[in-house]
């Protein structure tokens, strides 16, 4: 599932302007997402296909002038196909023909202002009225069965206010409310209109500021301020299987939410836009989301991941497919959306595209687990447009499922999906294992064998007697022996330092060598270490950013700790603190390549593994640059602790001193620039 | 899936059968084979789908009686020819024009019932009876809007002129002087104001003039008939007497917006912008084959829009007109942060402003009629030059892309997507399967890749063959006689060039900005700026290059960008204009093709027609406004016979069965975007927009869709379209020069027109060639 998404749609619109009439078959662009959250453009997945007019209703009784449908605020299609519509401004539901034709209107003269409607299998037609108050149920031949007014029970609240603005109902006749200011969640009410309780109500986020004012301000003032409530949701619909979804507007991220029978959201994280007014859930669980605000609509599959987004508001040149003001949404069984415009008065119809067609049946076969079938649909969704990062997963499973480990792994890489790569790859590497674990074993054995032999022979006889002392020579080549001085470091950090500095068994030669190999490291660790303990995407490394990175946090603390200990009684020289800080460095410097090479034989059941020897060499660093501090300066442990504080806090100085004098210098050129231009301008 | 099996036994489904794919009509599955034949009237309940203006409805009008009028009182004969009578008040603030060969009166003011009949205000009945809307920038900059008549100006003058007359007006509250001459030329009407007639001695500026807004205008439904705008590839708004609320007109700025002028906004939106307006022309029919004329915009055109109100908006009247902008509103910008203020143009657009009205009577007086009228008309003024066209069978167009730019660990280098060893190999392979004909279109051949140098081009990529693997490409073309045409942009520069310089070379907007914009590739950290090229830098780089090309022995240039973007360039002291910008662009094609042989174009606008030998990505549909009624093939209807054009690729559209039979209907030669190299290798590129490519999932779509499409269209290949019927919703007959019919059935069902049994989702060819 995607948790966030970049949606950098400035970006396709800019590259669209600028190129022909390639793609222009719909008034919108159609994106996917890859697992990232970058957009992926691909073919329309619907294309306007109608309009149900809404000027050419017939009026109940004589009056002889049609009344056109006034700000309808709610759209329901039954299991017949037909399209149930709350036509709020006239008090009525307006019930089409599944071809969009006018068949009847219920409730006149009962209804106020419906603005929710649901129709059951039975052909019960439930309408939220907000103008009474109450929801209404019609029978199915459209005559009044029953009110559900206010819920009569203490634990509903007396002063809680019943509004109801939408309604759905589940197989045993219980409603489910959407009230306004109704911050608890949905009202649930029996069928007999008994008050169940409250349903999936949103929580606040966590909030500093309010958490600081909960502990020291009195009740008086909590109730004063305190008015900030959690959002309540704009709309609900049932899925065929009855599990109730809810929308809510002004959260960004769960803004559409799939609760279980306790209540409990199944689809944490849910990515949506912050304006989900409707909701509506196709009978094979793929869902869709309406964003009243941009027009944006989003089709999910029934696990949460993003299809397609599409969709757009009109901004005056009123093309069909373009929405004034949506405010309802429904599908039918045959995948068509059905789009209600509360300004327009009007339904649009919106058909999906044989790609998108292709999409629905992968995913429908994916999830239900039949990947031998989705394999075909998979393949052709790829054909087409083969940037699907959720058919690279689709054709990655199916190729898991036939033992295909390579294949899948691939697919899995192309799509970045994680967790289903390490399986792959935990796959291979048990055959891997399976297949190599005596050769290698047996090779390893050996070597050893002839390790302690060698060993043996030359201390016994001298065997190889050249070979140790040429090394030996290299070793104790000065050079040499400076740069290897990073081991001494690890074993012995306090001799280490005092040998630094007063042995010279570092020099800055040495320890700018270092800091290049530093930057090796880094790089190598970028590029090698598995994707799937990695953030970073390695086509988005800039080198000189990485670069900056590395050197600018790098050379701040030797500055600033230069800078502190010079007014601390530190007695360290510049030039034994920028050695002192490199060593410091060591275990990364040592262990930073071998740990890449070894986290591509891991796959996520090992990722402590991983996370725990980096940790260490983290923490091994930070120790050194203590004892780097604490040796160089000759400082006790609590000067110690003071400086490096000192030191971190002097950094963020800097840090912040550059941010200054950059806004700064830009704020002046911008100023005088817009003098000259406006002089240039009205003078000459 | 059984249904899959049922899609095999028709040959054009088996390419495009999509198993199971709930299809784009309803109900399209199991039907193909049924022998029932479903009968031709009118269906109640046909699919809403059909009934929607992305197609073409049938004409259930055509009998209705078409009211006729009399020349107002009070006009005078003022000039006639054979086929016209020109009549006018004295002070010429309305004109009628009397058709000769049946007598119909058309008038610029509706008559006075209709008028006391719509309830207008003031303002708008002073509009309607004016010679001329106007829009002007009083001392304030503020942009306002009147009449002669509401601006209280008069006539000062009236004279004969040629075969017409001339008027003066002035309008003493604004210090304006205007004159307005109005002529017959055999059987057309000529509206012109010249430019150097118009005179401003106060402070205010005008802004736009609309001569004559209300000419043949009609309230409501009062006369049967449609309005016809440019809108992508045509647009019908019907007369209709109810129908919903509109709260716009149609205003198509022709040739899209001015990059000098208008600050272009990018918000979030996800919409795209309208379909394009490339051509200077719109239309009324009163009554359907009875009368109508066709309105074409001569001088003046480059900075113009063409305005059609329904009725319903401000007025009941659905009239349509040309308006001329002669100074635009802009914001100058005085700080990088977007401070600035809102101003307008100092100088006036130097051009003088000319309608020529083309009259149709009879079987001529509807869309294909005007298409026609407007087709001679270009032929004869030497704006569509009759080529050579293919010759049978039809041409497929098949772009390859070359090399792309790819961000490597140090900076970029070009990674392969199509050799030109690998192109060769890939159009042997089509041939074999029967692609009797092709234009190959190579782009990213350029050194780097396509996204990594412009107008830099030069050498060939070495990653693609170089130098000897482009000839070894295009002796290789050349002896199948397949043209090559190599792919080259000239409007952009991708930041600074050896060829280029931003400072000295880039145009710049008329706030004197450098013109530039900045590309994206979502997903990977790719961006560039790309600037603008003056047109004259522009040609002389095209020059330097068709040398080049031509050394190369190259036969072919695919020129991108300035056949649909233009745009003027206030650099220097004398600004260009965009009438400039396109006499240059023109002259850089001309010169091209001139050099290199032939010369294709993409998405042109009309000032490109004559010097392209093939045309590219022609728009297929229109915007879809809620107020047309229709989409009509308009700018097909035009071109076809006299120029090959192509539809925009196939393997991009989300319904290809459909696409199929519309490039049928419209006479669109079938395109194609290929590489050899699968597609998602472009993920993270600047060309990431094109997710599906790879030939091996494509090479048998493109012989059968074009064996489909070549089966039709090779019957009339350079003949010229005689009629455009559309016997009931969803199906539409084409007949051409030659006789010959092409019959194509959009519905999920076989039909039976003239007694020709169709199936489903195909169509039928008889008549001419065919037999």
């Amino acid at each position: 599932m995607i948790k966030c998404i970049r949606v950098t749609l400035l970006t396709i619109v800019l590259c669209l302007l600028a190129q022909s009439t390639v793609f222009a078959e719909a008034p919108y662009v159609t994106l996917t997402f890859d697992k990232k959250g970058y957009s992926i453009l691909t073919q329309s997945a619907y294309l306007p296909a109608g309009v149900i007019n809404g000027s050419a209703i017939p009026a109940a009784g004589e009056q002889a002038e049609p009344v056109p449908l006034s700000g309808p605020e709610d759209l329901y299609i039954d299991a017949k196909d037909h399209i149930f519509v709350a036509d709020t401004g006239n008090g009525r539901i307006i019930e089409f023909d599944p071809g969009g034709k006018y068949v009847r209107s219920i409730g006149s003269g009962v209804l106020s202002r419906p603005t929710g409607v649901f129709v059951t299998a039975d052909g019960g037609v439930y309408a939220a009225d907000y103008g009474h108050g109450k929801v209404f149920r019609f029978s199915s031949a459209g005559e009044l069965e029953k009110e559900y007014g206010r819920p009569q029970s203490a634990i509903f609240g007396k002063d809680q206010p019943y509004k109801p603005r939408k309604v759905a109902v589940d197989k045993q006749g219980q409603l489910y409310v959407v009230g306004e200011g109704s911050v608890q969640g949905l009202i649930q009410i029996g069928a007999e209109g008994e008050f169940m309780g409250y349903f999936g109500g949103n929580r606040t986020g966590f909030n500093m500021k309010r958490y600081l004012q909960k502990m020291f301000y009195t009740e008086e003032q909590l109730n004063q301020i305190m008015r900030k409530l959690p959002p309540s949701a704009t709309n609900v619909a049932l899925d065929p299987e009855g599990l109730v979804f809810t929308s809510t507007s002004g959260l960004a991220s769960e803004g559409i939410k799939k609760l279980n029978v306790a209540g409990k959201n199944l689809l944490p994280g849910l990515w949506s836009s912050e304006r989900i007014d409707d909701i509506t859930i196709s009978r094979t669980g793929h869902f869709y989301g309406i964003d009243a605000e941009r027009g944006y609509i989003f089709e999910y599959d029934s696990e949460g991941n993003v299809l397609f987004l599409f969709g757009a508001t009109d901004e005056g040149n009123q093309r069909l497919g373009l929405f004034k003001a949506p405010s309802g949404i429904a599908v039918n069984s045959a995948y068509s959306l059905y789009v209600l415009d509360k300004q327009r008065g009007l339904i649009q119809v919106l058909k999906p595209t044989e790609f998108a067609g292709l999409v629905h049946q992968a995913t429908t076969l994916s999830v239900d687990g039949r990947y031998e079938q989705s394999k075909g649909p998979w393949e052709q969704v790829l054909r087409l447009n083969s940037m699907f990062d959720l058919a690279h997963t689709g054709i990655g499973m199916v190729a898991y499922k036939e033992g295909n480990y390579q294949t899948a792994m691939d697919e899995f890489l192309l799509s970045s999906n994680k967790a289903q790569y390490s399986n792959a790859y935990w796959e291979i590497r048990r055959n891997w294992l399976m297949e190599n674990a005596s050769t290698y074993m047996i090779a390893f054995v050996a070597i050893f064998v002839a390790w302690a032999a060698a060993k043996r022979a030359y201390r016994s006889h001298g065997f190889g007697t050249p070979v140790v002392t040429g090394w030996r020579g290299v070793k104790r080549q000065r050079f040499i022996a400076q740069l290897l001085h990073t081991f001494r470091m690890l074993r012995h950090p306090f001799d280490g330092y005092w040998e630094l500095e007063a042995e010279g068994k570092a020099s800055v030669w040495s320890a700018t060598v270092l800091l290049g190999w530093l930057f090796v490291v880094r790089v190598f660790e970028l590029y090698q270490t598995n994707f799937l303990f990695t953030g970073t995407d390695t086509i988005n490394i800039n080198m000189a950013a990485e670069a900056m990175k590395v050197f600018v946090p790098f050379f701040a603390w030797i500055i600033a700790n230069y800078l502190v200990s010079a007014i601390n009684d530190g007695e360290g020289k510049f030039k034994n603190i920028y050695k002192g800080a490199i060593y410091a460095l060591s275990p990364y410097l040592i262990f930073g390549i071998p740990l890449a090479i070894m986290s591509r034989g891991l796959t996520n059941m090992e990722k402590v593994v991983y996370d725990f020897s980096q940790q260490a060499i983290i923490i091994w660093c930070v120790i050194l640059l203590f004892i780097k501090v604490k040796e160089i300066h000759g400082y006790e442990l609590g000067e110690t602790v003071k400086n490096i504080f000192l030191t971190i806090f002097a950094m963020l100085m800097m840090g912040m001193i550059a941010f200054i004098l950059f806004g700064l210098s830009n704020q002046v050129l911008d100023f005088i620039q817009s003098i000259y231009q406006e002089v240039k301008i009205r003078v000459g | 899936m059984s249904a899959n099996k049922r899609h095999l036994l028709i040959a054009f489904l088996a390419v495009f059968s999509l198993s199971g794919v709930v299809s784009l009509v309803s109900g399209a599955n199991g039907n193909e084979t049924k022998t029932t034949v479903q009968p031709v009237p009118i269906r109640e309940e046909a699919d809403v789908s059909f009934r929607i203006n992305r197609f073409t409805s049938p004409e259930t009008d055509m009998n209705r009686e078409v009211p006729a009028r009399g020349i107002p009182e009070g006009y005078q004969l003022a000039a006639s020819s054979a086929a016209l009578e020109l009549y006018s008040d004295g002070s010429l603030n309305g004109i009628a024009i009397r058709n000769r060969s049946n007598g119909y009166v058309w008038t610029s003011v509706p008559s006075d019932q209709d008028i006391k009949e719509s309830g207008l205000n003031q303002e708008w009945e002073a509009s309607a009876r004016s010679p001329f809307i106007l829009e002007y920038f009083n001392e304030t900059s503020q942009l306002l809007r009147g009449s002669l008549l509401s601006l209280k100006g008069r006539t000062v003058e009236t004279a004969q002129s040629g075969n017409g007359i001339r008027a003066t007006y002035e309008l003493p509250d604004l210090g304006i002087r205007m004159a307005i001459e109005v002529k017959l030329e055999e059987d057309n009407l000529v509206v012109r104001i010249p430019n150097d007639s118009i005179e401003e001695t106060g402070t205010t500026r005008l802004a736009s003039v609309q001569p004559f807004p209300f000419f043949g205008s009609v309230k409501e439904a009062a006369i049967p008939g449609y309005m016809f705008i440019p809108d992508g590839s045509g647009a019908l708004i019907r007369f209709q007497q109810t129908h919903q609320r509109f709260d716009e007109p149609f205003s198509g700025e022709l040739y899209g917006a001015d990059r000098a002028v208008r600050t272009l906004s990018m918000d979030k939106s996800l919409a795209r912008s309208p379909e394009p307006v490339s051509i200077p022309v719109f239309g009324i029919v009163h009554g359907v084959e009875r009368n109508g004329f066709t309105a074409v915009l001569e001088d003046g055109r480059y900075n113009a829009e063409i305005l059609a109100y329904p009725s319903g908006v401000n007025t009941p009247f659905n009239w349509a007109s040309g308006k001329f902008i002669l100074r635009r509103a802009y914001f100058q910008p005085t700080s990088k942060s977007m401070g600035g203020f809102n101003t307008f143009q100092k100088a006036m657009n130097k051009d003088d402003l000319q309608i020529r009205y083309i009259f149709q009577s009879g079987q001529d007086a509807d869309y294909v009629g005007m298409a026609t009228a407007y087709r001679d008309y270009l032929t004869k003024s030497g704006l569509l030059n009759g080529r050579p066209q293919t010759a049978q069978p039809i041409p497929l167009r098949l772009e390859i892309l070359g090399a792309e730019k790819k961000k490597k660990l140090f900076g970029s280098s070009a990674m392969k997507m199509t050799s030109f060893d690998e192109a060769r190999s890939i159009v042997d392979e089509l041939k074999a399967q029967g692609v009797g004909q092709m234009s190959l279109v190579y782009s990213g051949w350029n050194d780097g890749g396509i996204s990594a140098s412009n107008p830099d081009k030069f050498p060939v990529e070495s990653a693609l063959g170089g130098d000897k693997g482009l000839v070894r490409l295009q002796e290789h073309l050349s002896g199948l006689g397949f043209p090559l045409y190599l792919y080259a942009d000239y409007t952009v520069s991708y930041g600074k060039n050896g060829n280029f310089n931003a400072n000295t070379d880039a145009a710049r907007r008329i706030s004197n900005e450098v013109m530039k914009s900045r590309w994206w590739a979502d997903g990977a950290d790719i961006s560039m700026d790309v600037f603008y090229m003056q047109p004259a830098k522009a040609a002389a780089i095209a020059k330097k290059d068709a040398s080049r090309f031509k050394s190369l022995g190259v036969g072919g240039v695919a020129i991108d960008g300035i056949g649909y973007q233009l745009f003027s360039d206030y650099h220097g002291k004398t600004p260009l204009g965009r009438a400039g910008s396109a006499t240059e662009y023109a002259a850089l094609t001309d010169a091209v093709r001139k050099e290199v042989g032939q010369v294709a174009v993409y998405a042109a606008n009309d000032y490109l027609f004559p010097y392209a030998d093939q045309l590219f990505d022609i728009p297929m549909s229109s915007s879809q406004f809620m107020y047309a009624t229709d989409t009509v093939p308009f700018l097909q209807l035009v071109l076809h016979g006299s120029v090959d054009y192509f539809a925009p690729y196939a393997n991009y559209n989300s319904s290809p069965r459909e696409f199929l039979l519309q490039m049928v209907e419209y006479g669109a030669y079938p395109s194609f975007m290929i590489t050899q190299e699968p597609s998602w290798k472009l993920k993270n590129t600047m060309n990431d927009r094109y997710f599906t490519s790879a030939f091996s999932d494509w090479k048998g779509e493109i012989s059968a869709a074009y064996q489909k499409v070549n089966d039709a269209l090779k019957q009339v290949q350079s003949t010229p379209v005689r009629d455009r019927s559309v016997p009931d919703w969803g199906i539409v007959e084409t007949v051409y020069e030659n006789g010959t019919h092409i019959i194509v059935n959009y519905r999920p069902e076989a039909v039976t027109v003239s007694g020709r049994t169709i199936p489903a989702m195909d169509f039928a060819v008889w008549g001419g060639t065919a037999g």
